[in-house]
């Protein structure tokens, strides 16, 4: 097993360096340049502050030359410096990327404990009111767009009952002088909103999936056996049938954890909430590009954890992929 | 021989309908045959003439969607009216099946001991190491080598015929009186079979277990069977022991299904073909004779109205009257 893990993770190095050199040339593609941006308001610039500005960001030397020295930061895990905020990328994603993952972690969890019921009761009773009730839902559920139900969630929990706050990720006085405990309710309660937005919207995959799974397993031989064997309907539903359905979901759960990231840019825009989601697409309208380097960069090694999750996890569940 | 030995299973008029478009049709159709004491009881037929069906309706295998009627006696009880909980715990005890698929007829997710120990947690109070002993003996009796390794196995770790042998082991886990193997040697290749067979076989005689063997394959039969029915369309048409059906077959289905084996004997010959298809289950002809649309060049006046099966001779039954008239070459030719 853990030779295995050590294989994937030696396969992942190549893969990442071809992710740098397609995602550094792609970013250097985008137009706009800071020099541009720093001298706007200033039509009377003179060549030499141009050239200066160019010259602190390396952009006076060659492509190949700049993407070593970006490398070299890089695998220092120094991504370069912001061209808007004139701080360092690292540092600036460090702060968003707690809250996107505290967003991801609870849009998970809820997907999880609305999707996994939501199925296995469904196809427990296959074709009741119940099932087809579930059905609509999941019908709801895949035509939504999240965009849609994130500002429904938040014109009526938030600006109608008031229930819950419109944007943030804390509350700014909590932040500043309020205990432990005060700092996670304050999280929790802000996250609420946003992340049943993307929680509810993702149990669609999960239901079909379990659903589809536990009616084919349910027609299965061994069932058959099971029942020939005198065992209780109950067990062979909880312990055979159930088991074998949970296999695929393993097997997408690595990317689940991938989407959060990648899948976070809506929510936290339509919540103004302020993690890596929405810090992306204002890098991308403010055209700096170390933070969408880094970024884009960091959402690939993700994909490729993500990936080698889902592997670890299926080689753990099912006896039948073998390892060696 | 019959008439000294115990029945221990007696199954009258037992009729197996499942639903289609909202109504029921019969794939076993009055089936009434009684199960001696350790015998192995064959039953052969094509596919799709029900068989299968009524291994389940004995086993109590069937959804409810399925309706059974007539009764499966059993130490002086009628299984079909006992409840679901009542005939849970007969399952597995008293009777114990044997599947076609030995791949998926096991959990993929688990290992094979564990499979084998599931029904004697079931039924059994057995402490745990007392059911691993068990487990290894079971091997033992299967004929499985390096037992202590393979009870760690999972199933696609073994070989089909090996897979097999871990079934047998599940059905015969609590000793019961009776087993059903629903076609056992069908998804194994020649020489496993073999050994399947002869496992099943020395088994039976051992522990006195009455068998149901259910086949197509009438090389099958003769190796190993006491008494055969042979079912056609839901219905038996013909039962006897080993010596009536294959020395003196009867029924024009038995009598075109021994012709269909391919022999040695007649070299230049064209292999004979039963004409037609077993019907499908709506559109069974229910009265008359169920096999006279693939009897070619007989007049239809050979057929019984309404067929009875009869005894003909002591412990030899044949159902409807064409056996009488029938001749093989006429239908051949035509």
């Amino acid at each position: 097993m853990y030779k295995f893990i050590l294989r994937r993770l030696i396969i992942i190095l190549p893969a990442l360096f071809l992710v740098s050199i397609v995602v550094f040339f792609t970013s250097e593609a985008l137009p706009g340049d800071p020099s541009m941006q720093e001298l706007m308001n200033r039509p009377d610039a003179t060549i030499e502050e141009i050239m200066k500005i160019q010259e602190r960001y390396n952009l006076d030397k060659p492509p190949l030359e700049r993407y070593t020295l970006w490398l070299k930061g890089t695998l220092k895990g120094d991504l370069g410096k912001s061209y808007t905020f004139r701080t360092d990328v690292a540092n600036l994603i460090k702060e968003k990327m707690f809250n996107t993952f505290f967003l991801g972690m609870t849009s998970l969890v809820i997907m999880f404990s609305i999707g996994i019921p939501l199925g296995v009761f469904s196809a427990k009773y296959e074709g009741s009111l119940f099932d087809r009730t579930v059905l609509g839902y999941n019908f709801f559920t895949l035509s939504v767009p999240s965009f849609v139900l994130g500002i429904l969630m938040l014109y009526y929990f938030g600006y109608t009952l008031g229930w819950f706050p419109t944007s943030g990720s804390i509350n700014p006085s909590v932040y500043d002088s309020g205990t432990q405990i005060q700092k996670l309710g304050s999280r929790i309660y802000h996250v609420i909103l946003p992340a049943f937005t993307a929680g509810i919207l993702s149990t669609t995959t999960i239901i079909q999936y379990l659903r589809n799974e536990i009616i084919k397993n349910k027609g299965k031989d061994y069932v058959k056996t099971a029942r020939a064997k005198g065992q209780t309907e109950n067990i062979i539903y909880n312990t055979h049938i159930l088991r074998n359905s949970f296999l695929p979901i393993s097997s997408v759960l690595g990317f689940y954890i991938t989407g959060i990231f990648a899948g976070s840019v809506i929510t936290e825009t339509i919540f103004s909430y302020p993690g890596i989601g929405k810090f992306f697409l204002d890098a991308i309208n403010l055209r700096d590009t170390p933070i969408v380097t880094g970024l884009v960069l960091f959402m690939s090694i993700l994909t490729l954890m993500g990936s080698l999750i889902s592997d670890i996890l299926i080689v753990s569940v099912d006896p039948r992929v073998r390892i060696d | 021989m019959s008439k000294d030995r115990n029945v221990k299973v007696s199954i009258e008029n037992l009729s197996t309908a499942f639903e289609i478009m909202g109504s029921h049709y019969k794939a076993v159709d009055d089936v009434t045959f009684d199960l001696y004491d350790g015998e192995m009881f064959a039953i052969v037929g094509e596919s799709g003439c029900g068989k299968s069906a009524l291994a389940l309706s004995i086993m109590g295998l069937h959804d409810d969607s399925v309706k059974i009627e007539g009764s499966i006696n059993y130490k002086e009880k009628d299984l079909n009216k006992m409840n679901k909980e009542e005939r849970r715990k007969i399952r597995g005890f008293d009777f114990g099946m044997i599947f076609q698929e030995p791949l998926t007829a096991l959990n993929p997710l688990v290992r094979v001991g564990e499979q084998i120990k599931e029904v004697l947690s079931i039924h059994t109070s057995l402490s745990d190491s007392e059911k691993n002993n068990k487990v290894l003996d079971l091997l033992d009796e299967v004929g499985i080598p390096n037992k202590e390794v393979v009870v760690k196995k999972y199933p696609h770790e073994l070989s089909g015929g090996m897979r097999q042998r871990i079934v047998i082991a599940i059905a015969l886990a609590c000793d019961p009186d009776v087993i059903i193997a629903d076609e056992p040697t069908t998804a194994l290749d020649v020489t496993i079979q073999a050994q399947i067979l002869k496992l099943i076989d020395n088994l039976r005689i051992k522990q006195n277990t009455s068998t149901i063997l259910i086949t197509h394959d009438l090389g099958v039969v003769a190796e190993v069977a006491d008494r055969v029915a042979v079912m056609y369309a839901g219905q038996i048409v013909e039962m006897g022991t080993i010596d009536d059906i294959f020395d003196n077959p009867m029924h024009p289905y038995t009598i075109s299904l021994l012709r269909s084996i391919p022999n040695s004997d007649n070299n230049n010959k064209k292999l004979y073909v039963i004409d037609g298809i077993v019907p499908s289950l709506q559109n069974i002809d229910r009265t008359g004779c169920r096999f006279s649309e693939r009897i070619k060049g007989h007049d239809d006046s050979i057929h019984e109205e309404n067929p009875q099966l009869r005894e003909v001779e002591e412990g030899h039954f044949v159902r409807c009257t064409c056996y009488k008239e029938f001749d093989i070459e006429k239908s051949q030719e035509v």
